[in-house]
């Protein structure tokens, strides 16, 4: 009789075979639930050890430094040799912008140039692996005192390494050191150009076959702004041709020029770089 | 549903049983590789040629080196995770006293392996009445403490 | 007609079919949440949520174009179709949430609008390992936004069945797009090849699940009807037809049920008028033609739903040649009344059906 039977919704209940086979299914259905979450969920790729201490703000007092990008360099003492152990803090704004403009606006409002001067701001910190960067945003009122012009102590110290080609992925500092996870990768891909198009400073990062990573901050061959020229490069695997100096605790690479960035592999039907595609996207903005 | 909507149907999978291996696995073989590269930091001097002492914790492996005369001391850092600290620089104490006591050593940062330069302060017996300090002198915290 | 008869109304089968929707996402959810949790404590809720979201959807996608050949090749899959839209309706808002999620994440506080930078933010339109992958999960929304806002009937009804059907064919550009969307993104970052494989293996269940089913609808539609006379083709024998249902026979173009019932042989239009379910593939309940989808309910003798209802569909002239059964393939104008075509019971089937 079984083949004879028929299903029909608005029937208060289906006939037995059906609701046989619906339970089946059911079961089935379940064990696919399950496996598939439980099987994407743990191959997820590590989720990064970065840290954003949303909603809490730290002061920090130290030297401010406009090149070769905003930062400012906190004192922690001397060593058993005499030299000073410290930090450099490059600093960033709200969302996904720099924080030039905030403090361009803060140099115009108290009338100083804060530059070189040891002052105190309050902002959200930010860190991973051994380096940390500051949010500034104008609503939390950052600057808290201005204080005298720092000694030549705090100059940064500046080590020439030479002219060097360097292969790794440029990140936004902010999403890669502690907002977003991953912070990296195509995935992140728009963000990150979104960030940096945003005045947030990029940074190569570079990896060793041990995995383990350095951080190097990325400016023109003059201490200008690369942010527009690096955005069709970041995210994906790139050779960086510049002179390399060691800027304090960062390390900076002067891109000798607008070719000084080069994408590795990858299937590329135009070239980046060419102009068709970039015109059509700027006409859309 | 028509004979030419099923037709169409049959159609669309048939183009669709082409076109989306064709698209996986394309895409799956232009995946960007991401290149391996020596860093340039840490900068880490030559390692003297005795271990003196040795303390493994999860995230750091720490040692005292030491030349064979015993003039010569290095500690030695080898940082295995990523620190999860807005800062982190290491202080030698008295057992018990507090960091503004202590002797800084140095500063660490990301993963791999940092040497500083000690004193005879090292010296293993010295060291019994001594402990090191990892601290966040950012939050002022300290993060972690190592006795030998 | 007893006084089960209801239409399509909020019924048991339904409250049980969307309990199960609901529950089912809420198990995933958690589960891919709380492992996410577990595994990785340096997890991020906003990419849980993202992840769980997405990948809910996409298992819910695959679901949702699974049920349609499975009912085709076993019936017993019908209670999975009974409530499809709601199924599809539900992945559109999981899917939402994903997608709302992203824009929030990756291109709100920027200094250009969300959707401005969706589109503009990678320009790479030309590299596959660049690929904008954004951009096709957005499209693919789209899609699945307008199959959900117009999956009530009413609207079934008024952008006329071939508009929405062709609509409706969009959910495989969807489809495509969503596939781009995960393997152009995440996959190309993502070390380990489970979620590459399943995605591999998804497309490779839908598309055989799909051809099978469809070779084998077509090659019913396409069976040559060589006897005509006057209109008529011949189609089967009477003794063909089982009682209280229907054989289906596609002439030119359109299918055409022909049911039995009470030893007469009705034709009518084998397309339901709620959402075309298969009106032959029904049976014959309390006499009506009952549709094997949601249960609409026609009369085999006008093609007319019973009142209140409205629906009518087209129906046909049959006649019965000793045991021939000769069909007219022209359709009468909808829901026209016309005598069922007697089958004359050879003596032997008499005898049998009085033991
Ligand atoms: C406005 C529309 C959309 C946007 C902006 C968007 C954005 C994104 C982003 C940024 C990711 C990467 C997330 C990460 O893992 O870090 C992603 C992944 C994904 N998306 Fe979408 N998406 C959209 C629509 C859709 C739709 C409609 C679907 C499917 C029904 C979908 C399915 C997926 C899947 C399955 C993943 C992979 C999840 C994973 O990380 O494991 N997306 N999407
Ligand atoms: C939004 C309002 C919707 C309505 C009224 C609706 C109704 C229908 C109907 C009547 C069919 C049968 C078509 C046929 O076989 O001739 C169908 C098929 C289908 N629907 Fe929907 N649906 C809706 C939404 C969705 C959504 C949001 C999805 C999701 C992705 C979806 C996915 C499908 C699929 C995959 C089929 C397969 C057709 C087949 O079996 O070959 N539908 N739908
Ligand atoms: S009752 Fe819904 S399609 Fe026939």
């Amino acid at each position: 009789m079984s083949n004879n039977e028929f299903y029909i919704g608005w029937m208060p209940k289906a006939p037995g075979g059906f609701a046989r086979h619906t339970k089946k299914v059911i079961i089935a259905l379940l064990i696919l639930t399950i496996t598939v979450g439980v099987l994407l969920a743990i191959s997820q790729k590590k989720f990064g050890t970065g840290q954003f201490e949303f909603g809490q703000l730290t002061n920090i007092t130290g030297v401010y430094f406009k090149e070769p990008v905003p930062a400012i360099k906190v004192m922690s003492g001397k060593d058993l040799l005499g030299r000073s152990a410290y930090i450099t803090i490059p600093l960033i704004g709200y969302g996904k912008s720099g924080a030039d403009g905030i403090l361009l606006d803060l140099e115009k409002l108290q009338h100083v140039d804060l530059n070189k001067k040891e002052i105190t701001l309050k902002g959200t910190l930010l860190y991973n692996d051994g380096k940390l960067l500051m949010q500034i945003d104008a609503a939390d009122n950052p600057l808290v005192s201005v204080n005298k012009t720092a000694g030549e102590n705090m100059l940064p110290l500046q080590k020439e390494l030479g002219e060097q080609t360097i292969q790794g992925e440029i990140v936004d500092p902010k999403c890669f050191f502690g907002v977003m996870k991953p912070g990296e990768g195509k995935p992140h891909k728009d963000c990150a150009i979104r960030c940096i198009s945003g005045g947030i400073p990029p940074v190569l990062k570079v990896t060793n076959k041990e995995g383990d990573c350095n951080y190097y901050l990325l400016v023109g061959a003059h201490g200008e702004k690369m942010n527009e020229a690096v955005k069709e490069f970041v995210a994906t695997p790139v050779a960086v041709k510049a002179k390399v100096v060691a800027y304090d605790d960062w390390v900076i690479l002067y891109v000798t020029d607008q070719k000084g960035i080069s994408p590795i592999a990858g299937w590329q039907l135009v070239k980046p770089g060419s102009q068709a595609i970039s015109c059509i996207a700027r006409c859309i903005k | 549903m028509i004979k030419p909507l099923r037709k169409r149907h049959l159609q669309i999978w048939t183009a669709l049983a082409v076109l989306l291996p064709l698209g996986i696995i394309g895409a799956r073989i232009a995946t960007p590789k991401f290149p391996a590269q020596t860093l340039l930091q840490p900068d880490a001097a030559k390692p003297l040629p005795d271990i003196l002492k040795q303390r493994e914790k999860d995230n750091y492996i720490v040692f005292i080196r030491s030349n064979p005369q015993r003039s010569a001391f290095q500690l030695e850092w080898l940082n295995k995770n990523p620190l999860t600290w807005p800062s982190a620089t290491i202080y030698k104490v008295p057992k018990g006293s507090s960091v503004n006591k202590g002797i800084l050593i140095g500063r660490i940062e990301s993963r791999g392996t940092y040497r500083f330069t000690v004193d005879a302060a090292f010296e293993p017996e010295k060291l019994s009445t001594a402990q090191l300090i990892l601290y966040d002198f950012i939050h002022e915290q300290i993060i972690d403490t190592i006795n030998f | 007609m007893g006084a089960s008869y209801l239409a399509v109304g909020w019924n048991r089968q339904k409250k049980i079919y969307d309990w199960f929707i609901f529950a089912f996402c809420a198990l995933y959810l958690t589960t891919f949440i709380a492992v996410t949790a577990l595994y990785n404590p340096d997890y991020t809720f906003e990419t849980a949520l993202i992840r769980s979201t997405a990948t809910l959807a996409i298992l819910l996608l695959h679901v949702i174009l699974s049920i349609g050949p499975l009912t085709r090749i076993n019936k017993k899959f019908l209670p999975l179709l009974y409530n499809r839209r709601h199924l599809g309706v539900t992945m559109f808002s999981v899917a939402l949430i994903h997608g709302s999620f992203s824009m929030l994440q990756f291109h709100a506080l920027g200094n250009v609008n969300p959707f401005v930078s969706l589109f503009t933010s990678n320009t790479q339109y030309n590299s596959v390992s660049q690929f904008p992958f954004q951009a096709l999960g957005f499209f693919a929304l789209v899609i699945f936004f307008l199959m959900a806002i117009t999956s009530h009937d009413f609207w079934l009804h008024t952008l006329s069945p071939k508009i929405w059907k062709a609509l409706h064919m969009f959910v495989y550009l969807a489809y495509f797009l969503v596939i781009m969307h995960v393997m152009l993104g995440v996959v190309q970052y993502e070390t380990n090849p489970v979620l590459f494989v399943m995605v591999l293996a998804g497309a490779a269940t839908l598309v055989t699940l799909h051809l099978v089913a469809g070779t084998k609808e077509v090659r019913k539609d396409n069976r040559i009807f060589k006897l005509k006379k006057e209109g008529f083709v011949y189609v089967c024998e009477s003794q063909d037809v089982p009682d209280n249902c229907a054989k289906i026979f596609c002439i030119d173009k359109e299918r055409i049920a022909l049911f039995r019932f009470e030893n007469k042989l009705y034709a009518i239009h084998n397309v339901c008028k709620h959402q075309g379910g298969p009106l032959g593939e029904g049976q014959i309940i309390d006499g009506c033609i009952t549709c094997p989808w949601h249960g609409y309910q026609y009369l085999p003798q006008n093609g007319q739903s019973p009142p209140p209802f409205k629906e009518k569909v087209s129906t046909y002239i049959v006649t019965v040649e000793g045991s021939q059964v000769w069909l007219n393939p022209q359709p009468l104008p909808e829901g026209t009344e016309r005598s069922g075509a007697a089958i004359i019971i050879p003596d032997k089937q008499i005898i049998e059906n009085v033991q």
